[in-house]
């Protein structure tokens, strides 16, 4: 009994022994080891980087659900140092620093000093501090076509792209500057200037059909959420987010627009017009400054509601860029006629009344004379109020009291504004907030239609 | 006889299980060249990885900090100030003092530096270093040091003095009747304070009001920071006299510990400290 026990337990610990014989031969999914691999990787696209003599154009944007993006000249050379330049801002003098290719989560490059593409991560910031534009200096590696190279961000990677092409420079020390301020000054163009219009437009045309965008652009952000009204079984706001690079002739997009069947990125400036228009398919995408919004929404119907309330514009209480600069305009005008005679402006009060024509809807503006500081009150008279066609209209009668009368060609322009023969646009803007502070008074715009480059942002109070 | 069979046959099926060998071992796939070493890289490594096998990054690795700050490695020329700075103002007083091994027995083993400001969300308050587990100290905020400025200097100097004396408090713990002299004000919301208030409750920094470890570190620090006139002046200025001997029974804790501990005379150590802080201004 006991040599069977051996002889079973022989058996079985034979054929452990030939099961355990393994001939190894599986499938070779890759030719080179793990690291070959990543060599090979990091070589690829380092021999990329080091083969433009001149360099690559960089479009970076960090985050562009967010923020817009920014231009880079960048040459690579082999002792692990890059020359570069950006339209950041106007600090465009070449700097030189490290970077380095190498393997963390993917091939990545990483700008291992700092240089001009940090200024998109410095959390010191004016306006952005403990993040900057959200940038890094970390890149991984997607790919190469078409001579272009893409990278994403570490950390936004779904938002943030940077793609790399060509120079195509022959002198990189001198051209790439030249280039970055080109686009640099290409910013002032999408910024209103005194005398344009406060509606900015996207307009898309295809065919017959015209659809108006209100186009809502952040300077300080680079970055645009039109709105545009789209029709079905009930009309309804559809917005739309993208940021905004700049290049020498226009604009780039990211991510595209898409809109009715159709993706519109890159804009050419247009000098005459003073807009940038980008051409696909036969249908053009325009941004401008237009004599109209896009569309306007029921806002003016608030100010029935308001009752004994007054809108105030007093620049003591700071500054919000929802005031234009074709309303600062106005106000450096009505000082330059009061001083004249020794006087300056200090703020205006709109009352409205929808119901008398008794001077129950006026202007009143307060002056000071510079001599003593002394304020002195001026009314000005209006008809009632009436809202048509989502407008507020205001038709001036004449001034009240004897100050009205006397300082009332001086102050013309402020009582010109309000009596827009076509209409006055009103928009709510929730509560109070400025250069100087917020206060949890609501606050409005009232634009003039007859002049659209004249938008007022103030408070409401009483 | 069958038993030597059994055995013959079992070990020639365990051979023929084994390969030959053949393929099994190659070159390292470990990429061992050498990285581009600039003259910076070169420089630190005589000074500080040769002398203290003390490592100074400078070179951004993402994992180096926290991947979500918003953070940037320094400029090439910053670098060299502040490390200099270090092995000037921390180092060699150390090496003076407490012997030639010294800083190499008990110290961080890296140093990261980065070049911006590292601002804490939700809070009113910047970090300027970070010491994790006795072995790395992170500096923030190199770029924008002025080495014309004394007290720019200081600032890191101080961030080192902080951190190596909490990694000399991890060798040898302190002595727990330190956080009995005045814990009644330590507090987590110590950056509604400024330092003045804080003196005036006992506490050298409003920082060192946050927690009893802080206290005994922020006075080393204080202490490595200021000279000895300096330092007192500072104490000196506190109205309460009753938080003036608190801060002087601190003091003397303080300088004890480094006495018994690691036979080293702070106050000695404070004006080899003041002399080299002071030879850095430009």
């Amino acid at each position: 009994m006991k040599k069977i026990y051996i002889k079973f337990g022989f058996i079985c610990l034979l054929f452990f022994g030939l099961l355990s014989c393994n001939s190894d031969n599986s499938e070779t999914l890759f030719p080179e080891s793990p690291a070959d691999r990543i060599a090979q990787s990091n070589s690829e696209l380092l021999n990329l980087l080091l083969a433009e003599s001149n360099g690559y154009k960089g479009v970076y944007f960090p985050k562009d659900d967010e923020f817009g993006g920014f231009t880079f000249y960048m040459k690579f050379n082999a002792d692990g140092t890059v020359n570069m330049t950006s339209d950041f801002d106007a600090d465009t003098a070449i700097q030189t620093s490290s970077f380095e290719v190498r393997y963390g989560s993917a091939t990545e490059l990483v700008f291992t000093t700092r240089n001009h593409i940090q200024k998109v991560s410095d959390p010191d910031f004016p306006g952005l501090v403990g993040t900057g534009f959200k940038g890094t200096s970390v890149f991984q590696y997607f790919g190469n076509e078409n001579g272009v190279i893409t990278f994403r961000d570490v950390r936004n990677s779904s938002s943030g792209r940077f793609e790399f092409m060509p120079s195509n420079l022959t002198n990189f020390n001198t051209e790439s500057v030249l280039k970055v301020q080109t686009s640099l000054a290409q910013r002032e163009n999408l910024l209103p200037t005194p005398t344009s219009s406060v509606f900015q437009v996207l307009k898309i045309e295809k065919g017959n059909k015209v659809s108006n965008f209100n186009f809502n652009y952040d300077a300080f952000r680079l970055h645009a959420s039109p709105r545009v009204l789209v029709e079905g079984t009930v009309i309804s706001v559809q917005e739309f987010n993208f940021g905004i690079a700049f290049t020498e002739d226009g604009l780039i997009i990211s991510p595209s627009l898409e809109f009715d069947g159709e993706a519109y990125t890159n804009f050419t400036y247009d000098d005459a017009t003073s807009s940038y228009i980008s051409t696909v398919n036969g249908t053009t995408a325009t941004i401008l400054f237009d004599n109209q919004p896009a569309f306007i929404n029921e806002d003016v119907n608030q100010l029935l509601d308001l009752g004994p309330t007054g809108f105030l514009y007093r620049p003591a209480l700071g500054s919000n860029p929802l005031t234009s600069i074709g309303h600062d305009a106005m106000i450096t005008q009505v000082n330059a006629n009061l001083g004249t005679i020794g006087f300056s402006f200090v703020e205006y009060q709109l009352v409205l009344d929808f119901e008398s024509d008794d001077c129950d809807t006026f202007l009143f503006i307060r002056v000071r004379r510079n001599s003593d500081g002394a304020t002195f009150s001026t009314f000005y008279c209006f008809e009632k109020a009436v809202i048509q066609d989502r407008k507020l209209f205001l038709n001036y009668t004449a001034p009240f009291g004897g100050n009205g009368t006397f300082l009332e060609t001086r102050l013309a322009p402020i009582i010109n504004f309000f009596n827009s023969s076509q209409g006055i646009i009103y928009t709510d803007e929730d509560s109070f907030s400025s250069s100087l502070g917020s206060f949890s008074n609501r606050a409005g715009t009232f634009t003039s239609l007859e002049n659209p480059s004249i938008r007022v942002y103030g408070l409401w109070f009483g | 006889m069958k038993k030597y069979i059994y055995i013959i046959t079992m070990v020639l099926a365990f051979i023929m299980s084994c390969s030959d060998g053949s393929d099994s071992i190659g070159e390292s796939q470990i990429d061992t060249n050498p990285p581009i070493l600039n003259e910076l890289d070169i420089w630190l490594r005589s000074n500080f990885v040769a002398p203290y096998n003390i490592e100074v990054l400078y070179k951004w690795d993402i994992n180096d900090t926290d991947v979500d700050r918003f953070l940037h490695p320094p400029l090439e020329s910053s670098v060299k100030p502040v490390a200099n700075a270090l092995q000037k103002a921390w180092i060699e007083p150390y090496t003076q003092v407490g012997g030639a091994d010294f800083i190499k027995k008990i110290a961080p083993r890296q140093f990261t530096l980065v070049g911006s400001f590292n601002y804490n969300p939700n809070s009113p308050t910047i970090t300027l270093g970070v010491a994790e587990a006795g072995t790395k100290i992170t500096l923030f905020n190199i770029d924008y040091l002025d080495f014309t400025d004394i007290n720019s200097i200081k600032q890191p100097l101080k961030t080192v003095q902080h951190e190596y004396a909490h990694i000399l408090n991890q060798n040898i713990p302190i002595d727990e009747a330190y956080g009995l002299i005045n814990p009644e004000n330590y507090t987590a919301q110590w950056f509604n304070r400024d330092d003045a208030e804080a003196r005036e409750l006992g506490y050298i920094t409003a920082y060192g009001s946050s927690q009893e470890s802080e206290d005994f570190v922020e006075m080393v620090s204080e202490m490595l920071t200021n000279s000895k006139a300096e330092f007192d002046a500072i104490v000196e200025s506190i109205d309460n006299e009753e938080s003036k001997a608190i801060i002087r029974e601190k003091e003397a804790m303080v300088v004890d510990y480094y006495q018994k501990n690691f036979n080293i005379d702070l106050y000695e150590l404070q004006e080899i400290v003041a002399i080299a802080t002071q030879n850095l201004v430009n």
